[in-house]
């Protein structure tokens, strides 16, 4: 693994300027996935309600 | 696979968040593109899965029509709405590092547009397998359609070789060496196999609701609720 690639918090933050799309896409991600797993769960435990 | 599901999740889980962390915080900057090259954590495994996704789909329609067997129609049908979430990631990814990349977040270049067509036809499949009440024949059309539609898969790996592209081409192909760094290489495989994983986690419980749906009055299934 490399040497930490920044010197400061708001380095990771900032990104020379990109920062907003790498965290816009980070974002992105946690969101859709963790929806995803949310409501997957969410439906599995209506419809096992159903069967029973 | 109830007890194969919380081992395959915290492994991915644990791969993906390493390989993120890796990715974002502790691999160079890159010369040409600067701090946004480290979208490609994110939109790499997403286009590489999206397609996966079509093709498992594409297989197990195959299994389905061929051998009868009841359960791969059920996981084309799980596979269509989380493919159709990977490749909306893909595209949306795709469109946010077009913008300090490129100077634009849409293109109508050749990649872009049959990554677009990939998401519409994943739509389509759930939209035309819902609109059936017999799911006999409603798994059939999806099957087909499915098998015709694997057209588009080699049209998408290709399509940055076959016509002029804003995109750039493969950066990892099977024939040649990687054009990326090994420091930013090694994460990004690990994102992939990661983010993979994850995905797997997600079809296995939309079968779980599609198999709910679907075999509600068996008495297997009411046992193992």
């Amino acid at each position: 693994m490399s040497n930490f690639a920044f010197s400061s918090l708001s380095d990771v933050l900032n990104m020379d300027g990109h920062g907003v799309y790498v965290w816009a896409v980070f974002s992105l991600f946690l969101i859709t996935i963790s929806t995803s797993f949310y409501i997957f769960n969410l439906l599995i435990k209506k419809y096992q309600k159903r069967v029973k | 696979m109830n007890r194969l599901y919380p081992w395959l999740l915290y492994i991915s889980l644990f791969i993906y968040l390493f390989a993120i962390i890796w990715g974002l915080l502790f691999t160079p900057k890159d010369f040409v593109q600067g701090h946004s090259y480290r979208i490609i954590y994110f939109h790499v495994p997403a286009s590489f899965v999206a397609q996966s996704l079509y093709a498992a789909m594409a297989i197990s329609s195959a299994v389905f029509l061929i051998w009868r067997v009841k359960l791969a129609a059920y996981l084309a049908r799980s596979i269509a709405p989380i493919g159709a979430m990977v490749t909306f990631i893909a595209l949306v990814s795709g469109s946010i590092w077009g913008i300090p990349t490129w100077g634009t977040w849409w293109e109508w270049d050749a990649r872009i547009t049959s990554t677009l067509i990939l998401f519409i036809m994943y739509l389509g499949l759930i939209s035309l397998h819902n609109s059936f009440n017999n799911f006999d024949k409603a798994d059939k059309l999806l099957a087909y359609l499915a098998i015709i539609g694997f057209i588009q898969i080699p049209i998408i790996k290709k399509s940055v070789d076959w016509w002029s592209s804003l995109h750039q081409p493969a950066s990892i192909t099977i024939s040649d060496k990687p054009s990326i760094d090994p420091s930013m290489l090694y994460p990004l495989f690990m994102s992939m196999i990661g983010f993979a994983g994850l995905v797997a986690c997600l079809v296995i419980l939309s079968s779980k609701v599609q198999i709910y749906i679907r075999e509600k009055n068996k008495s297997w299934v009411k046992d193992h609720v």
